[in-house]
């Protein structure tokens, strides 16, 4: 799927800039400039401590289908077990411990799209801030952010979690850049649009010392699956949706330049994957319950790109058990313009390739073969 | 060179006559097209900086009524053209505007920058070229032959599809050696002054509400930076950056029209 090799400049100099390699074959894959003062810290975030490591809880009670309740006795049982098992400290405190100090500041990046019916639950993002608050990391430290205010609001995670936590909606009003950090962005032209730059969340870059990355199970309409890479990358950059026109999506070769760019890179620690609810089809939004399934399981590691991996089974089962298409197929004629609700229609010529592409990028282990995956059952 | 004259306001002309030879010319605005298909969902925006620029020395009759009259009288001002505006209800924010422009600190003309240069074949599908040069802030200015002393120049053999000819041109010139870049709004088109030691940036914004962030890149460095925004009297640029190649900044809220000043 890799169809360019790019050189990463060192990481202390800056601006850092990717180019093709001399003599490269040319491609269709967009040449980016990535612009960043911030340096790679060896270690840290992505792909993290725990390279080619999944941990995947599943709960059978965890969701009550008829009811959409969350059991939260259960899921604060699943997050413990799986940080547990993660790190391999049999208490889960310390296992929050070995991630986060008393003086983080903590960004934990929902996934509202689908929302409100399929979101980030409020419920594991609550869990995530107690254990984060019993570590010592104080209410006002932690942020709760997504890039619009509008789906957020449909949550209201406030009503979740301490007072002096906060929940923030980064574009006040849609396309304002204020939310963003002008000096930190991509600057690539997909299509011929004249805003070329796509700039990093500022809180990232200024505020946060670290980012949990809390995404859901969902297919998407261009990028194949929406899980770990997708929710962090497009999730923390403006002006990201001109990167699809007509059947054509550039997710293949955006989203693992996104993620892989500093600091969110290295500021990405935990990825904690919630698959009580998913879609199956049309995502990232759910235009009808019937797209929605109920996985009812999580998954707990360091790295994206071998959780995303495992996603992609995840979806592409729903979709044969359904008699719908692979997330996959690259037919034309199955391109229809504008959603439908027809399972076996694509609005683009999906990209589920971008998973493998960000392993390209350095950013986890995609080889099914070597990923070490530890399954739980509560 | 052309000459901005910066001292011209524009005039209100409601129940009068119109002056001789006066154009008629449409109000700026986004049209909001949300019934006809379109090949991009770039919104559509109806300037007449395009116009102004091929004809300075025309004189234009703008249809403007309500707010609109406010943009129509800034985007007159900003190029420098004889304009009356019809205004209808609007009269008050016309003077609103007028007001702000009549504050302005004065400069001396300076001349307006372009990268590129149009010689005029007097086609009408030069003006669909030059038009969306102007609303993708593709600064440039019609001559009557090529200028060595610009980027590029154009003349004659235009492509059928004037959306691809602008983007040959922008790809020719390249995006780096652009005088101007705007980032953060498909709507806001900038007129840039200058004389390589001092510049004056106009900025309109087309659409009906405020653009609520707006970065702009000035080619060439330009460390001392003021601006005035119509409608916030206490407006500042943020996170301003001159390295040697460009000086950046943000304008946190840009209503109709903003005039920001640079200097060495």
């Amino acid at each position: 799927m890799r169809r360019r090799t790019f050189l990463s400049a060192a990481a202390a100099a800056y601006p850092m800039m990717q180019l093709p390699l001399p003599g490269a074959p040319k491609s269709d894959l967009p040449e980016y400039r990535v612009i960043t003062k911030y340096p790679h810290l060896a270690g840290s975030g992505m792909p993290g401590r725990y390279p080619g490591q999944v941990v995947r809880v599943r709960a059978e009670q965890s969701i009550d289908e008829a009811t959409e309740k969350l059991n939260v006795p259960v899921v604060e049982q699943m997050i413990s077990r799986g940080m547990s098992e993660l790190t391999g400290m049999k208490d889960a405190r310390d296992a929050w411990r070995s991630f986060f100090e008393p003086n983080d500041v903590v960004g934990i990046k929902v996934n509202c799209s689908g929302a409100p019916m399929v979101m980030s639950s409020p419920e594991v993002v609550a869990d995530i801030v107690k254990n984060l608050m019993a570590v010592g990391v104080q209410a006002k430290n932690i942020w709760i952010y997504e890039r619009f205010p509008d789906q957020m609001a449909t949550v209201g995670y406030e009503k979740y979690v301490p007072a002096g936590v906060h929940v923030d909606g980064i574009e006040k009003t849609r396309q304002s850049i204020l939310g963003y950090d002008p000096a930190t962005y991509v600057e690539v032209d997909f299509f011929g649009e004249d805003d070329t730059r796509s700039m990093m969340v500022r809180h990232v870059t200024e505020r946060f010392s670290k980012i949990v990355n809390v995404p859901n199970m969902k297919d998407h309409g261009a990028s194949g699956v929406t899980g770990c890479l997708k929710n962090i990358a497009y999730g923390n950059f403006s002006n990201v949706a001109r990167s699809h026109q007509y059947s054509k999506t550039n997710t293949l070769s955006f989203i693992g330049t996104l993620a892989s760019t500093e600091p969110l890179r290295s500021k990405t620690v935990l990825q904690v994957m919630d698959g009580m609810r998913g879609v199956w089809h049309g995502g990232p939004f759910l235009h009808d319950k019937k797209f929605r399934f109920y996985p009812k399981q999580m998954m707990f590691g360091t790295d994206p790109v071998s959780i995303d991996r495992l996603l992609i089974d995840v979806v592409e089962e729903r979709r044969k058990q359904e008699k719908a298409i692979s997330v996959w197929d690259r037919s034309e004629k199955n391109v229809k313009q504008g959603f439908t609700k027809d399972p076996n229609a694509n609005n683009f010529i999906r990209e589920p390739g971008h998973i493998e592409y960000a392993a390209g990028k350095g950013l986890g282990e995609y080889d099914i073969r070597k990923i070490r995956e530890k399954a739980i059952t509560i | 060179m052309l000459l901005l004259l910066a001292a011209s306001l524009p005039s209100l002309l409601n129940n009068a006559p119109p002056p001789a030879g006066c154009i008629d010319t449409p109000a700026p605005k986004v049209n909001m097209r949300t019934n006809v298909a379109r090949a991009t969902s770039s919104p559509w925006v109806d300037s007449n900086a395009a116009r102004y620029v091929r004809n300075p020395d025309g004189k234009y009759c703008v249809e403007a009524p309500g707010k609109s009259s406010a943009l129509a009288a800034a985007e007159a001002f900003a190029y420098g053209v004889t304009a009356w505006i019809k205004s209808g209800d609007g009269a008050t924010e016309f003077g609103r505007m007028l007001d702000f422009l009549k504050a302005l600190p004065p400069v001396p003309d300076l001349p307006a920058m372009a990268n590129i240069g149009v010689v005029d074949d007097g086609s009408p599908q030069l003006q669909e070229v030059l038009n969306l040069l102007s609303r993708r802030n593709l600064l440039f200015k019609v001559v009557k032959a090529a200028d060595p002393k610009l980027e590029v120049n154009v003349s004659g053999n235009h492509l059928a599809d004037p959306s691809k000819e602008a983007y040959e041109i922008r790809q020719k010139l390249g995006d780096s050696k652009r005088l101007l870049r705007v980032y953060g709004s498909e709507v806001v088109i900038g007129h840039l002054t200058g004389d390589g030691k001092r510049v004056r940036l106009h900025l309109l914004n087309y659409a009906p509400r405020p653009v609520n962030g707006l970065r702009v890149r000035v080619l060439g460095s330009f460390p001392k930076a003021t601006a005035k925004v119509f409608g916030i009297p206490d407006a500042q640029l943020a996170d301003l950056t001159a390295s040697a190649d460009a000086t950046e900044f943000t304008i946190q809220s840009l209503n109709e029209y903003a005039v920001v000043d640079l200097s060495k």
